[in-house]
């Protein structure tokens, strides 16, 4: 039986014209040219740095700074993850984008890039995410740069004690991308009074200028491309979801991932590609969408954790079973925008009785630390032209700002290039530059 | 067998897990939360009562995220025992097994798995009348118990044969029958009435057919549970998923929200 098994499999395997087959590898730049499909889609698989599949990281935890209610019981204490050398190197801490934690995708490839090139790398989360919100936010209203600084700050330190012993480190450098890169700035900024660590290099991955015109940009997002706003959002993900679906053959082989998106959206007929009815891209849709699931999170985890009162009566306590409908619907509606009038600028101003809003938010961009970002020759900034989260007049703001410190790449969108080829070099090379 | 195994490791793990106790004590105070009390709780949220005025105007849109789960208490006491379920003895598990295990073999012990799971595909594709998704799950079968030896390879998947997965719940889809409402399961997670169901059928057909032919062996509970242990740190080992690492306090929502999109594409697949 086994035998005449084998002749059969042998027979098949003979006759399959697949065998040989090997796929194509285009050369050249990040290809994906529209802007919110590039942010969607990220880079596609011949495109990426060539990073290892695994390095040794370690993780940790830092007591919180609050009890933490039972709602959250799984997210006690503050994680971070360190990748370290086992000689003396320079140590890079590195801090996320918006609502990502220190182990999401783009944090993994960063932590691996640097520690591939010699570095220690300690990942951090932004404190918009949820562990880092809840644990190390003193205020618990994550968005206000220079407040999260302090507690970042606060944060690399207990960080390095905790690992203190295990490494040697030459230097200190800090980086983040997307709202980590204004939190690095803010952070290498408060260093300077500080001298906690004396942080030599400050590397910026797509960096807001002024937040707040950012979050109106991602906002507006939403409210231009899914029709009916946030209501329409069930509706707009169905048909997503069945256009993708359309696509997808798990049956041929196919894995739901980045080069599958970029497979599909390559394979659509381009003038159907981004744009629906109306102009609507259905990429925008989406990275509107996912914002303001990142809001709601944050407008729900705030709220409980400061009893502002905002959508949770004051001392309402949930328990691990809770139903949280109402709740998530509320969180859902409010825009970050409406997140920092309504929340944050009140805290502040009661905080610090007399600022106006215009004065808060300007503390809260990259014109408040202009001086710094201008005299420091060790700060460098990399951004896409087609950006989509700086406000016009922007790009050129930062290019009159940093002159030759700043990197313009054409495509890419917002972040969607962060591990391409081009890009993780030139982190590496700016990291590495003036080393001996 | 996928679920079989697991049921075992299941039993086996809450043994071993409930002897340490130091969460369901903690979960205890939990479990007075009673119907009653849900319910006043239910209605304390009532949004006329508390909430902020946006929340209260008729114009407030639905959610995608809410979908109907009338059993959302008992599910979510469920999602958070696997979830320190996962933390402490699954994780810690697939990470020895990982140390101690050249990536080779692991590679070789999902393949056959896998292979053994071909038994069901084969089975449902023919349910479902999809001929040539039968035929490349039979090829397959040969192939990789031959060439592959015993499955630990998957030359097929070389040969452009790729992995046919149908499971009974997306037969009974594919026949009409909707999800039913949705189901946290005791460790292998989000599922449906109608999956559950599959799961047994499945469970029932495999054991049948025992393609193993552990059915008659001396110590045949022995290496099922072994089997079923290896199978389930197998697939933990393959499942990207970790709990509570989305930074969303909707992580139940946006969990139960996701498995029910991905269950409708595959039954439509």
């Amino acid at each position: 039986m086994f035998k005449q098994l084998l002749a059969v499999g042998l027979w098949m395997a003979l006759c399959s014209t697949e065998v040989l087959a090997t796929g194509e590898k285009p050369n050249g730049e990040y290809p994906v040219v529209d802007r919110f499909a590039a942010t969607v889609i990220g880079t596609p698989k011949y495109y990426k740095a060539e990073l290892p599949a695994e390095i040794p990281v370690k993780e940790y935890e830092l007591p919180g700074l609050h009890p933490v209610p039972k709602l959250f019981w799984y997210s006690e204490n503050l994680q971070f993850s360190a990748a370290l050398q086992k000689g003396r190197a320079p140590l890079v801490f590195n801090i996320a984008g918006t609502g990502a934690g220190y182990k999401s995708t783009k944090m993994l490839a960063l932590q691996k890039a640097l520690y591939k090139a010699g570095f220690h790398v300690i990942n951090l989360s932004s404190p918009t995410y949820l562990n880092f919100l809840i644990n190390a936010s003193q205020s618990n209203l994550p968005g206000f740069l220079p407040e999260d600084a302090e507690d970042i700050y606060r944060v690399m330190e207990l960080a390095y004690q905790k690992i203190e012993t295990d490494v040697d480190v030459s230097e200190f450098h800090v980086m983040g991308y997307s709202l980590g890169a204004a939190h690095a700035a803010f952070v290498a900024q408060l260093d300077q009074s500080r001298k906690r660590f004396n942080l030599q290099k400050v590397y910026m991955i797509n960096p807001p200028v002024a937040l707040y015109n950012s979050v109106s940009l991602l906002d507006q997002l939403l409210d231009d491309n899914v029709k009916g706003g946030v209501a329409g959002v069930g509706t707009f993900l169905d048909k997503a979801l069945n256009r993708l679906a359309a696509s997808y053959d798990p049956k041929d082989g196919m894995h739901f991932d980045g080069d599958f998106l970029y497979n599909a959206y390559s394979s659509w007929d381009p003038s159907q590609r981004g744009i629906g009815p109306k102009g609507r891209s259905g990429a925008a849709a989406l990275i509107g969408t996912s914002f303001r699931m990142s809001s709601a999170n944050i407008v729900f985890a705030s709220d409980l954790m400061s009893n502002t009162g905002y959508i949770i009566p004051p001392g309402t306590e949930f328990g691990r079973r809770e139903r949280l409908d109402y709740y998530a619907k509320a969180s859902h509606v409010v825009r970050f925008t409406e997140y920092v009038d309504q929340m944050i600028i009140p805290y502040l101003q009661q905080k610090y009785p007399g600022k106006s809003r215009e004065e808060l938010l300007e503390e809260a961009s990259l014109h408040h630390i202009e001086d710094f970002l201008a005299g420091n020759k060790q700060v460098r900034v990399v951004t896409n032209r087609d950006e989509i989260i700086l406000a016009s007049g922007e790009l050129e703001y930062m290019e009159g700002l940093l002159g030759d410190r700043i990197k313009v790449f054409d495509h890419g969108g917002h972040c969607g290039n962060i591990d391409s080829k081009e890009s993780v070099a030139d982190m590496v090379a700016f990291f590495k530059g003036g080393q001996e | 067998m996928n679920h079989k195994l697991r049921c075992y490791g299941a039993i086996l793990a809450i043994t071993l897990f409930l002897g340490t106790k130091s969460w369901a004590e903690e979960e205890k105070d939990d479990a007075e939360v009673k119907q009653e009390k849900l319910e006043e709780l239910m209605e304390e949220q009532a949004p006329e009562k508390y909430e902020v005025e946006r929340v209260v105007k008729p114009e407030v849109p639905e959610n995608a995220l809410l979908i109907y789960d009338p059993w959302e208490p008992m599910n979510r006491g469920i999602y958070n025992f696997n979830a320190r379920f996962d933390r402490a003895i699954f994780l810690p598990t697939v990470k020895a097994y990982r140390a101690v295990t050249p990536d080779i073999v692991e590679k070789g012990v999902s393949n056959f798995f896998s292979n053994l799971g071909e038994v069901n595909n084969f089975v449902n594709n023919l349910l479902q009348l999809r001929i040539q998704s039968s035929a490349i799950t039979l090829s397959r079968f040969v192939v990789n118990s031959t060439i592959g030896v015993a499955g630990l390879w998957d030359p097929a998947e070389k040969f452009g044969m790729h992995l046919q997965k149908e499971d009974f719940g997306q037969t009974l889809g594919h026949w009409g029958v909707g999800s039913g409402p949705y189901l946290v399961m005791p460790f292998f997670g989000p599922s449906s009435l109608r999956d559950v169901t599959g799961m047994g059928v499945d469970y029932v057909v495999d054991y049948n057919i025992d393609v193993l032919d552990v059915n008659d062996d001396a110590n045949k509970d022995g290496i099922r549970i072994g089997l079923t242990l290896l199978d389930a740190v197998d697939t933990r080992k393959n499942t990207g998923f970790r709990y509570y690492e989305t930074g969303s306090p909707f992580e139940y929502e946006l969990v139960r929200y996701t498995h029910g999109q991905l269950r409708k594409i595959q039954v439509e697949k």
